[in-house]
């Protein structure tokens, strides 16, 4: 089990930061030739089933375990993968695509080619808290602006618990999470 | 006694605990809630009434249970579950199949909540321990046997 760190951000910035992106400083290659521009922030997109996507602030997701070994736990919720080792913790381990679909995803007892360590806080100022969940793919880091807002999709009933906001990219909507609404609570 | 209701977080309760393994599953209850263990004697077979199961060819006696690394019940008991333990007094008669069985006598366990995330309403399990490497989970004899009388086998 390999641990990569996505480059963690200062627990500073999570001070009141729960409802927006951060404004990051966009490289050269991703500024649009358009001027002017309107400004952007980064956000990480994960692709928790083939064609759907989710979007969480950089700053929030914070490593990511190749290939991990999930303990599972006995009479867990449907998208519960079990729980995740990283750095002496035992994590929750989350299938994103069951707990938004309950109706339509198919439980999978294997456990995912990733797990994505997420932090969060419970509360302001509060210590971090961590969850992981499952991927298949490597996160993607995208930008997006204020332009590229747009309504929440209506595929799952929990978009409007769970989304802070959403985008479009690609020509598909893609809700930004917050990270402390998936985690903190059972939802069963 | 060893009492587990009403764990707060990190809880580390003393007592004399028996850790019971179904393949992959490891429950601990307290010692006072497990009976007696036995060999198994016979091959057992469905008794007719879902996730329960008796010895081939006796008429009526004793049912037997064994549980999946779920804590769902089994519909036949698997191989190398020959240890029998009643649970909780054992006046449902039921005996429940295990693969090994341990006593810890006088042991100081740093039980762990699972995360509320993972965690559904009628959820068997809320805390767990590391034990040798292992999940244990901590569990009661009443939440074992509650599961017998649900609606049945997987």
């Amino acid at each position: 089990m390999d641990a990569e760190y996505l480059g963690y951000v200062e627990a500073a910035q999570f001070d009141g930061a729960t409802d927006t992106l951060p404004a990051e400083p966009v490289p050269d290659d991703a500024v649009q030739a358009a001027a002017p521009a309107a400004p952007k922030a980064a956000a990480r997109v994960l692709e928790y089933a083939p064609g759907r996507h989710i979007a969480l602030a950089p700053y929030a997701t914070y490593a990511l375990i190749e290939n991990p070994d999930v303990a599972r736990v006995p009479g867990a919720a449907r998208y519960a993968y079990g729980l995740v080792t990283w750095q002496d913790k035992r994590l929750p381990l989350i299938d994103l695509n069951i707990l938004l679909h309950p109706d339509s995803a198919a439980a999978s007892s294997a456990a995912p080619r990733y797990a994505l360590v997420v932090a969060y806080r419970n509360q302001a100022r509060g210590p971090l808290a961590y969850g992981a969940v499952g991927l298949s793919a490597l996160p993607q880091t995208v930008f997006a602006s204020d332009e590229d807002q747009c309504a929440l999709p209506a595929d799952s009933t929990l978009w409007p618990q769970l989304a802070l906001s959403c985008f479009r990219h690609e020509g598909q909507a893609v809700p930004i999470l917050d990270a402390a609404g998936l985690f903190a609570t059972r939802r069963d | 006694m060893t009492t587990i209701t009403q764990l707060g977080p990190r809880a580390t309760p003393r007592g004399n605990y028996v850790l019971l393994t179904a393949d992959t599953l490891h429950l601990l209850l307290p010692q006072h809630e497990v009976g007696a263990a036995e060999y198994l004697e016979g091959t057992l077979e469905a008794a007719g009434q879902p996730g329960l199961m008796k010895v081939r060819g006796a008429e009526g006696g004793r049912r037997f249970a064994a549980l999946s690394a779920e804590m769902t019940l089994l519909p036949q008991c698997p191989p190398g579950r020959f240890l029998v333990t009643p649970l909780g007094g054992g006046n449902d008669g039921l005996g429940w199949c295990w693969n090994e069985l341990q006593i810890l006598i006088d042991v100081e366990l740093a039980f762990q909540p699972l995360p509320e995330v993972l965690l559904t309403a009628d959820a068997p399990v809320t805390h767990y321990v590391e034990l040798e490497g292992r999940l244990a989970y901590l569990c009661s004899a009443q939440q074992v046997s509650a599961l017998a009388s649900g609606p049945g086998a997987e």
